[in-house]
C-alpha cells in the first residue's frame, strides 16, 4: 500500500466526521457514474424508440436522472469545497 | 381437503333445508337456536359498547375476590330466577372482555347455588318471577334505543334486544320441543336401585335439554314425585339430570361467543358434571344429610319439594366447597384445552434470536421479513380496493381488471390488518430495537431504514382503509363520472404495485430506482391535475358535492398510500445500504422540480 493511502486511512481512523464525509464523497461519485450511463442508455433508447406512448415513458426517465446528475454535481462540488480536501 | 371446506357450507344448508320440508318441529327449533344465537351476538354488542365505562368497572368491583364473584352469581340468579341467563350474559361479558375468566367460573359456582334459592321460592312460598313476559317489551324499548345516536342509548338497546332475542329463541325451542315434552311420561322408567338412579339422571339431562329449564324440569319431578309415579330417589337422580342439563343453554350461548366465552361454557360443563358425580357417588350419604337438615328445620317429611330444595342446595354447596379452591387449575386446564385459534394470526418467519449474534445475519433475516411482511401487505391491500392480489399485480390489463372485476370478498382491513400485518410488523419492530442494541455503526442504521419500511407500509395500509369505505360504495354507482374517478384511484394504485413489482425483480439497481422515481413523478402528476379533473364534475353538476370532497380526500389517501409505497420499495427492492439510500434521498427531486418536468413533458 502506498504512503499516501496508509496515512488516508490512519486519517480516516482518527477523524470520524471526515471518515463520514469521505464515504459519502466515495458513495455520491459512484451514483453519479450509474446516473451518467443511465442517462447515456436511455438517449440511445429514445433515438431508437417508435412507440410515442414508451418514448414519453423514457424521456420523462430522462428528465429525472439529468435532473439527479445536476443536483448530484452541485452536491459534489459542495462537499469538494468543504474544508479538509478529498 | 379446500374441496371438503368449500362443500361444507352448501352441504349443511341443503341438509338444513331437508329437514326443514320434513318436519315443522325441527323448522321451529332451528329457527329457536338461530334467534337464541343472534341474541347472544346483541348482548356481546351492547356490553362491549360499555367496556372502560361504569358497567365494567362495577364488574370488576363486583368480582375482582372469588367470594364477591360467587355471591354476585348467587344474587343474581336468585333476583333473575334463571341460572341460564345468568351463564349466558356471563359468556357475553367475558366475550366482550368485560371481566375476567376465573371472576366468570366464580359467578357461574355462584349461579348454580343461586339457582336453588329460586327452588326454595318455588317449594317454599310458589314465588315465581317470569322474566319471559318481559322479553317482548324489552325487544320494542331494545330496537327503539338501538336507533338513537347516543352509544351509552345504543348499548342499553342491544342488550335489552339481546334479552329479548334469548328469551324469544328459547321460547321457539321449547314450541318445538312441546311435541317431545308432551310424551314425556316420568313413570314409565320406574326402576329400583343404581341402575334406576343412572336412568333418571339421563332422563333428567334429556327432559331439561328439550324443556329448556331446569326450573320446569324441577316443578315436573315435584308434581310426579306429589302424585307417587316415581320415588324419592328416582326425583333426586332427576335433580341431579337437570343440574346437568342445565348447561347445554350455556354451551349454545357459547358458540356465538369468542374462546373465552367457549372456556367459561366448559368450566360450567366441568363445574356441573362433577357436582352431579359427587351426588351420584355419595347418592346415600347426601340422603342421611338431607334427612337430618330438614329434621332439624322441621320440614314435613311429605313435603317433598322442600326436601327436594335441600338437597339440590346441599349438592350444588359440596360442589362449590370442592371446586372453589381448583378455580386457577381450572382456568389453566380450559386455556390448555380451548387455544386461541393460532393460524388465523401470521407469525414471523425469519426472525430468531441465533441471528441476533451476527450484523449480517440481523441484517439478512429482518430484510427477509421485511420483504414478506410487503407480500402480506400486497394482498390486504389488493383485496382493500376490490381486487386479487394476483389480478391486480400481474395478469390483467388494467383496463380490462376495471371492466370484468371479480370481486374478492370485500376485505375487512382491520381484522386483515390484526391478524395478517401487526404481530408481524411488531416482531420486526422488537427485533430490530433488540438487535440495535449489540450492533453500531452502518448495519444499525440499515436496520432502522427496514424498520422504517415496515412503518411505510403500515401507513399506506392505513391510507387504503380511509379510501375502502367510498371506493366500494362508489364502484357500484350509477353515477359513471363518480365510479371512473374512483376506479381511476384503484389503478393509480394498481399501477404503483407494478412498478414495486417490476422494480423488485430488476438486476440493474438504478434501473430499479429509476423505475420507482417514475412511479413517484406519475403520482405527483396526478396530484397535480386532481384539481383539474375533479371542478369540471362539480361545475357541471354530474357528481354532488357531497361526492366531490370524498374524491377530494380519498384522492389525497391515494396518494399518501403511493408515496408510502414508493417510500418503502426504494428501501427493499434497490438492492442499497443505508448510505447509498441517504445520497439517493439527497438526489430526489423535490416538488418544484418535479412540476417543471411535468411541464416539460405536457407542452
Amino acid at each position: 500500500m502506498k504512503l499516501s493511502k496508509l496515512l488516508e486511512r490512519l486519517s480516516e481512523l482518527t477523524d470520524a466526521d471526515r471518515s463520514e464525509q469521505l464515504k459519502q464523497y466515495k458513495q455520491l461519485k459512484k451514483t453519479l457514474k450509474q446516473l451518467r450511463s443511465k442517462q447515456k442508455e436511455l438517449e440511445q433508447e429514445i433515438a431508437s424508440e417508435t412507440n410515442s406512448d414508451h418514448c414519453k415513458e423514457l424521456e420523462e426517465k430522462l428528465n429525472i436522472v439529468s435532473t439527479q446528475r445536476r443536483k448530484g454535481l452541485d452536491l459534489l462540488k459542495e462537499l469538494r469545497d468543504t474544508p479538509g480536501e478529498f | 381437503m379446500a374441496l371438503m371446506r368449500k362443500l361444507l357450507l352448501p352441504a349443511i344448508l341443503l341438509l338444513l333445508a331437508y329437514a326443514f320440508w320434513l318436519s315443522s318441529d325441527f323448522k321451529q327449533i332451528a329457527a329457536g337456536v338461530a334467534i337464541f344465537l343472534f341474541g347472544m351476538m346483541a348482548l356481546e354488542d351492547g356490553f362491549q359498547r360499555f367496556s372502560g365505562g361504569i358497567l365494567e368497572r362495577l364488574l370488576r368491583h363486583s368480582t375482582d375476590r372469588q367470594w364477591k364473584a360467587l355471591n354476585f352469581g348467587i344474587i343474581t340468579t336468585t333476583l333473575m330466577q334463571s341460572s341460564s341467563l345468568v351463564s349466558v350474559l356471563v359468556i357475553s361479558f367475558l366475550s366482550a372482555g368485560l371481566i375476567q375468566l376465573a371472576a366468570g367460573i366464580g359467578i357461574i359456582f355462584g349461579a348454580n347455588l343461586g339457582t336453588t334459592a329460586s327452588v326454595w321460592l318455588v317449594a317454599g312460598f310458589g314465588l315465581k318471577v317470569n322474566l319471559s313476559a318481559y322479553a317482548m317489551p324489552m325487544l320494542a324499548f331494545g330496537v327503539v334505543m338501538i336507533f338513537q345516536k347516543s352509544s351509552t342509548w345504543k348499548g342499553i338497546g342491544w342488550v335489552l334486544a339481546g334479552v329479548g332475542f334469548l328469551f324469544l329463541g328459547i321460547h321457539y325451542m321449547k314450541e318445538g320441543f312441546d311435541t317431545y315434552s308432551e310424551s314425556i311420561d316420568l313413570s314409565a322408567y320406574a326402576i329400583p336401585g343404581f341402575r334406576g338412579l343412572l336412568l333418571y339422571i339421563l332422563l333428567g339431562i334429556v327432559a331439561t335439554v328439550i324443556m329448556q329449564s331446569s326450573s320446569a324440569m324441577l316443578a315436573l319431578t315435584v308434581t310426579a314425585l306429589a302424585a307417587q309415579q316415581i320415588t324419592y330417589e328416582n326425583a333426586l337422580a332427576l335433580s341431579i339430570g337437570a343440574n346437568m342439563g342445565t348447561t347445554v343453554t350455556a354451551i349454545l350461548g357459547s358458540l356465538g361467543a369468542n374462546i373465552a366465552g367457549k372456556r367459561l361454557a366448559g368450566a360450567h360443563l366441568i363445574f356441573n358434571f362433577i357436582t352431579g358425580l359427587i351426588a351420584i357417588v355419595f347418592i346415600y350419604q347426601f340422603l342421611i344429610a338431607v334427612e337430618w337438615i330438614s329434621d332439624a328445620m322441621g320440614i314435613a317429611d311429605d313435603n317433598y319439594a322442600l326436601r327436594l330444595a335441600v338437597f339440590h342446595s346441599l349438592f350444588n354447596l359440596v360442589g362449590i366447597i370442592l371446586m372453589l379452591p381448583l378455580v386457577n387449575m381450572l382456568v389453566s386446564v380450559l386455556e390448555r384445552l380451548l387455544r386461541e385459534p393460532k393460524t388465523a394470526i401470521k407469525q414471523p418467519k425469519y426472525l430468531n434470536d441465533a441471528a441476533l449474534e451476527s450484523p449480517q445475519a440481523a441484517l439478512e433475516v429482518v430484510h427477509k421479513e421485511t420483504e414478506r411482511l410487503y407480500d402480506l401487505a400486497s394482498r390486504v391491500i389488493a383485496h382493500g380496493i376490490g381486487w386479487l392480489k394476483h389480478d391486480m399485480i400481474e395478469t390483467k390489463d388494467l383496463d380490462q381488471l376495471v371492466e370484468n372485476s371479480d370481486m374478492p370478498p370485500s376485505e375487512d382491513i382491520d381484522e386483515a390488518y390484526a391478524t395478517r400485518i401487526k404481530h408481524v410488523h411488531s416482531a420486526i419492530v422488537h427485533f430490530v430495537i433488540r438487535a440495535r442494541e449489540r450492533i453500531t455503526g452502518n448495519y444499525a442504521e440499515d436496520l432502522e431504514s427496514y424498520s422504517r419500511a415496515g412503518r411505510d407500509l403500515v401507513t399506506a395500509i392505513k391510507d387504503i382503509k380511509h379510501l375502502q369505505k367510498n371506493l366500494l360504495r362508489f364502484i357500484h354507482s350509477d353515477n359513471h363520472d363518480i365510479k371512473d374517478a374512483y376506479n381511476h384511484l384503484r389503478i393509480m394504485v394498481a399501477m404503483v404495485m407494478r412498478k414495486i413489482r417490476e422494480a423488485r425483480y430488476i438486476d440493474d439497481h438504478t434501473e430499479a430506482m429509476l423505475i420507482l422515481d417514475h412511479a413517484l413523478l406519475q403520482i405527483e402528476e396526478d396530484d397535480l391535475n386532481s384539481a383539474e379533473r375533479i371542478e369540471p364534475l362539480i361545475r357541471n353538476h354530474r357528481i354532488s358535492a357531497e361526492m366531490a370532497t370524498s374524491l377530494m380526500t380519498d384522492t389525497e389517501y391515494t396518494h399518501s398510500a403511493c408515496r408510502h409505497l414508493i417510500a418503502m420499495a426504494k428501501i427493499l427492492f434497490t438492492g442499497r445500504d443505508s448510505s447509498a439510500l441517504n445520497i439517493s434521498q439527497d438526489l430526489e427531486l423535490n416538488e418544484e422540480e418535479m412540476a417543471t418536468i411535468i411541464q416539460k413533458d405536457s407542452s
